[in-house]
């Protein structure tokens, strides 16, 4: 690891913060005053010992969590249900999990297609981390119904995934994930590998310095004809095409394009060779049920980019990668017509996926060294449209791997009626967590001191971080 | 620097180059060549001309690299040898010569070309007429290529009228072909435009469907003939063949702000449906918007997408409140945008200097209101809370009343008797009181939306990103905005004068800045091809639907009502991001899709695109380059490219790595033609230089 890079991350990241976090306004102020507190702790040296990686699991659309962690008391269910009208679960379909800590009397339970999900929760290697939500600061139902401190741009898809992978609205530079690269690369012997997507363009990888390079799921793509010596019966076209694709131009939109060439040759010739040595094991062909017609967990999309991923983080401890950040995605989730017909599809697609992923991880050794977790643009209203749900804000999420303290529910999980404290209208849901202090937790698992969150997070003196031991 | 018009009339300077000298140069003979050496000594060349030497030089280049020779003697008609002397081979290594080309200042010459030939032999049986072969750039033997140096060109390269005519073709049609270019240059742009803002509507997707649908129920939604696929076939025909290319270029960039998209599968089953929702965007292209934001508010394909067909009203006894999915993004997409805008795009700020949101959640949940009670167009007797909730077209031959093609209608009694209040406290707010009927609930959301001053800056930016420029000026969008909000005839809304304001603005005609540009998106890089070089389909159908999943824009098939990319997409650590520069079409640029364009490409210009295998369905044999390639009109050739893909702005160096491509096919025949020209083209479209439309 190269401590002299890190130093500098540590002296330039109260810049860059400010940069990252020019969406917000109060947070501004506490970067300035994080500046000074980090140079007090520059010599605090984190820890990037041995490998580890972090896994986002975007389902995209604000995915319906009510219906994911469903209460199973009957205090609980009849609140459920009277809430949910025609969207709530019937109860036989409901499958118990285990949880002591969200108050006597209360049981909570997953509908029967997440039992791959399920299975893993019980035997502790998941967990749940309870109504989470992006969130500038702490605030209250009072406040936001009086639109005080109400985050920019809430219940927008776009932005709402933003503020989930960035902490800011559309348009933000640098999400939590590649700030978390920038902080990291120095660990690794090829940082362009620091952060990868298996799902295409995310701010959630983009750091200061880091730029998420794309990984298709087979690998890497590459342009056949560089190789070749027969290009449409030319012997020297490969030749002129390589360097047609290393000429910048007079743009810089030609001059940026160029680069992400670049960038994809260089990133193939490293990992080209560790990746075909790196095979893990096939994605079964579970079947999978669906609105029309039904599927195989093989060609499922969400399932085969995980399966790259585990190749990467495989290859990737070959070529020298100690500390890397993953993205993968699946569409679908916004449930506002025929959710019910929708949900139980989505939900086994989620769960085959993720067990398959962690099943994978424990044969190749690495589950200790893995933390996956999901995020959505938002939950969704507790309140029917007649079909299906609208916009919320806070929403469940599962975190999942060797090193999860699993089998427990963290934080809190309403009461899932209307008119409580929590509800904003229609069911919509304060949040009990914000994403920073969720994705704190994962930073310390893989290694950022105190310091080196602030800049990954630069509103984390808002909220306070103990209670969410997950990891 | 690129002093086109210069290049163009002084043809005593380098064709390659563009540049003028202060004086008259000696005439030059450039030979482009590369080696392989043995023992470290390269091939000596030795050129004659009309048996003089005039030159004598060491090959030691390994890449490409000129070689100058004194031209005081080439005339047309003169003998030209290149003498190769020195083959031979060093533990093992053979000596190599790579010829690429020739090169005076009045044409290029390639060794492959007709008439070029390799006389094999030491010394003087170099000239002695025995072993005798084409001519080729790749020299392993002793010997001397040999040729007669052909007359100058007779042809006039591009001209501005016409370098222009294809900036202008490229930025309002699909691709600009030979025969478009020459009616711009022959009516003028201002002309050309009127004809095609005159060019009639008709239908030209629900024909194309329901042709097939008139074969029979195995040809409709559920029979095992039935495909989704013929609506993105019918718009890769139009994009290629439709007269109407503005019209069709308009209706593209309208869709990708009015997106539906086969992604969704409840659409699936409804290909006549998709067809009249494409067929309503080439309807309304040149219309009024507000006639285009009623079509789509009222289209069941949207109604499907967005999910406000047959949603229904609140009721307080279950707490249920109608769908907000249509109601949010009529607004956030459609019409007005998050924040407050000013005319020239900006975003306006508050006394705090934060930006000004234009809806709340109240508005959402108002104008979720106003789309209650809207269901499939059956006939007027049938408009009952039991079918709204649960009737479905059958599209079966014996049932089809073709209600996909009609509006949503608003059904009795289900539509929300609440009050809608819209835009509390803003100038523009608007209060539909209680008991208000669903369609003038509707109109007068629609008019709050479509007077709203917004649309103009929101709407026209857009526009200009998909037409024009990724980054428009303020001064740009405030004149778009202007167009839009007065077509000069006090009517508001009116896309022809957007139109007008967008293509014909001196920031779209005249000589680009230096921020100025677009990086071409996936689709319309592939369809510039198709018109360009008269590709042709094998079946006519075009089949070509599944195109594109690997570069990330397949036609109809946007991810979500969101499109392909987002107008506010900068690029991360970029120079785009330095001056937060919007690039949309960057948005679906990584590793993975930039190296599979350029697999596409290989492909696309040989075994060309669609659905059939071998050879594929849509192809080009380019019968115009080949036929200059026939004659030896190499740099014609050149020309031709530069004009159709560059607007006559291809560089250099690009030129010349083109030239080295094509010398790297062998041979003289209509195949190695065919290569030539297919290697060109790869080679030119493949390049992050043509990524670039200036």
């Amino acid at each position: 690891m190269n401590q002299s890079r890190r130093q500098f991350l540590h002296a330039s990241a109260g810049l860059t913060a400010a940069a990252a976090s020019h969406q917000f306004s109060a947070p501004l102020a506490m970067s300035l005053a994080g500046l000074a507190a980090m140079g007090a702790q520059q010599a605090q040296a984190a820890d990037v010992a041995g490998y580890k990686a972090l896994v986002c699991v975007f389902l995209a659309g604000g995915s319906d969590m009510h219906n994911w962690v469903v209460p199973a008391d009957p205090t609980g269910f009849a609140e459920y249900t009277n809430a949910r009208q025609e969207l709530a679960w019937a109860a036989a379909k409901l499958q118990r999990i285990t949880t002591d800590n969200q108050g006597a009397g209360r049981a909570f339970a997953m509908p029967s297609d997440l039992a791959p999900l399920r299975r893993l929760y019980q035997l502790g290697k998941a967990a749940i981390v309870a109504n989470v939500g992006p969130m500038e600061r702490p605030v209250t139902k009072a406040d936001v119904l009086a639109g005080l401190n109400v985050p920019a741009k809430l219940y927008s898809h776009n932005d709402q995934q933003s503020a989930w992978q960035s902490l800011s609205p559309e348009g933000a530079n640098s999400g939590w994930g590649g700030r978390m690269g920038d902080v990291l690369m120095s660990a690794n012997q090829q940082p362009i590998f620091t952060a990868v997507s298996a799902s295409g363009n995310a701010v959630f990888l983009t750091g200061s310095s880091v730029t998420q390079y794309q990984v298709g799921i087979d690998g890497p793509v590459r342009a056949r004809s560089l190789d070749s010596d027969w290009v449409h019966g030319s012997s020297t076209a490969g030749a002129v095409l390589k360097r047609t694709l290393n000429s910048v131009g007079d743009t810089s939109l030609q001059a940026e394009y160029v680069r992400v060439h670049q960038r994809g040759l260089a990133a193939e010739e490293f990992i080209r060779a560790a990746l075909a040595a790196t095979q893990v094991p096939a994605i079964p062909k579970t079947p999978i049920q669906l609105p029309v017609g039904s599927t195989t967990l093989n060609q499922d999309g969400l399932a085969q980019q995980l399966k790259i991923v585990a190749r990467m983080i495989g290859a990737g401890q070959k070529v020298g990668m100690r500390r890397q950040v993953f993205l993968v995605s699946m569409p679908g989730f916004d449930s506002h017509s025929g959710q019910m017909r929708d949900q139980p599809g989505l939900m086994a697609r989620v769960a085959l996926a993720l067990a398959y992923f962690q099943s994978t991880l424990t044969t190749m050794g690495v589950d200790q060294n893995v933390l996956t977790f999901t995020a959505s643009d938002f939950g969704r209203t507790l309140t029917s449209n007649g079909d299906g749900s609208d916009h919320g804000w806070g929403s469940h999420q599962f975190v999942m791997g060797g090193a999860v303290k699993g089998q427990q529910i963290y934080g809190r999980i309403p009461v899932t009626a209307l008119g409580t404290a929590d509800d904003l209208g229609r069911g919509r849901l304060l949040p009990s967590t914000s994403v920073t202090q969720m994705a704190s937790r994962m930073a310390s698992w893989m290694g950022l001191s105190v310091a080196e969150q602030a800049y990954v997070l630069p509103n984390l003196a808002n909220f306070s971080t103990t209670g969410l031991d997950f990891v | 620097m690129r002093h086109k018009i210069i290049a163009v009339t002084l043809l005593a300077a380098s064709l390659l180059t563009g540049t003028v000298s202060a004086q008259v140069a000696a005439p030059t003979l450039v030979v482009r060549a590369s080696s392989i050496m043995a023992g470290n000594i390269g091939p000596v060349i030795e050129l004659r001309i009309n048996g003089a030497t005039v030159g004598k030089v060491q090959v030691r280049a390994a890449t490409p690299t000129n070689y100058k020779f004194d031209a005081s003697r080439l005339v047309p008609g003169a003998a030209v040898d290149l003498v190769f002397a020195n083959a031979g081979s060093v533990n093992g290594q053979a000596r190599t010569l790579l010829v690429s080309y020739l090169q005076d200042s009045t044409r290029t010459v390639l060794p492959t070309a007709n008439g070029v030939t390799f006389d094999r032999g030491v010394g003087p049986a170099a000239f002695d007429g025995l072993y005798v072969i084409p001519g080729q750039g790749e020299l392993v033997n002793n010997g001397a290529l040999r040729l007669k140096w052909p007359r100058p060109t007779t042809s006039v390269p591009p001209s501005a009228d016409q370098q222009a005519a294809s900036r202008l073709l490229q930025q309002a049609t699909f691709g600009p072909t030979t025969g478009e270019i020459a009616k711009v240059v022959r009516l003028g742009q201002s002309a050309w435009l009127e004809q095609q803002l005159a060019m009639p509507w008709s239908a030209r997707y629900v024909p194309a469907v329901q042709q097939r649908y008139d074969y029979g129920d195995a040809y409709r939604p559920g029979g095992f003939m039935y495909q989704s696929d013929w609506v993105g076939n019918a718009f890769w025909t139009a994009a290629a063949t439709a007269p109407d290319q503005l019209r069709g270029r308009m209706a593209f960039a309208l869709g990708q702000i009015l997106t539906i998209s086969f992604v969704e599968s409840r659409l699936w089953a409804q290909s006549r449906g998709v067809a009249h929702f494409v067929d309503n965007l080439h309807k309304h292209a040149f219309g009024n918007y507000r006639n285009l934001l009623e079509e789509v508010a009222l289209s069941p394909m949207m109604g499907i997408y967005l999910s406000h067909l047959r949603n229904r009203m609140e009721d307080p006894t279950t707490g249920r409140l109608p769908d907000e999915n249509f109601a949010r993004e009529i607004m956030q997409l459609f019409s007005i945008g998050l924040h407050e805008l000013n005319p020239d795009g900006s975003t306006k700020v508050d006394a705090n200097n934060r930006p000004i949101e234009t809806y709340s959640t109240a508005d959402v949940m108002a104008m979720a209101k106003v789309f209650t009670g809207w269901g499939w167009g059956f006939p007027d007797d049938q408009l009952t809370e039991k079918n709204l909730r649960w009737a479905w077209p059958s599209y079966s031959m014996a049932e089809d009343a073709k209600v996909d093609l009609q509006r949503m209608k608003a059904y009795p009694g289900q539509h929300s008797q609440a009050e809608k209040q819209l835009f509390a406290g803003k100038p523009w707010a608007v209060t539909i009181p209680a008991g208000t009927s669903a369609s003038d609930s509707l109109r007068m959301a629609l008019d709050a939306l479509y007077k709203h001053p917004n649309v103009g800056p929101f709407i026209g930016r857009q526009l200009i990103q998909r037409l024009v420029t990724a980054n428009p000026s303020r001064g740009y969008v405030a004149r778009v905005t202007a167009a839009f909000n007065n077509n000069g005839k006090g009517v508001r809304g009116d896309l022809s004068a957007v139109l007008r304001a967008i293509l014909l603005d001196p920031e779209a005609r005249g000589q680009p800045t230096s921020g100025f540009g677009k990086l071409r998106e996936p689709i319309l890089r592939v369809s510039h091809w198709m018109r360009s070089f008269g590709a042709t389909s094998a079946t006519g159908l075009f089949t070509m639907a599944d195109e594109g999943v690997e570069v990330s824009q397949q036609a109809l098939y946007a991810p979500n009502v969101f499109g392909f990319f987002r107008p506010g997409y900068v690029p991360p650590n970029t120079r785009m991001s330095q001056s937060g520069a919007t690039s949309p079409e960057f948005q679906i640029v990584n590793e993975s899709t930039a190296a599979a364009w350029v697999n596409l490409v290989e492909e696309m210009v040989g075994i060309g695109l669609g659905a059939t295998s071998n050879p594929r369905d849509v192809r080009s044999n380019y019968p115009v380059q080949t036929a200059m390639l026939a004659l030896g009109k190499v740099d014609d050739f050149i020309q031709n490219l530069n004009l159709l893909l560059f607007a006559g702005n291809m560089s250099a160096g690009l030129q010349s790595g083109i030239l080295e491509a094509i010398a790297g096919v062998t041979g003289n025949d209509a195949a190695a033609n065919l290569n030539r020209v297919r290697v060109a083209v790869f080679i030119a479209m493949s390049s992050p230089e043509y990524l670039v439309q200036r």
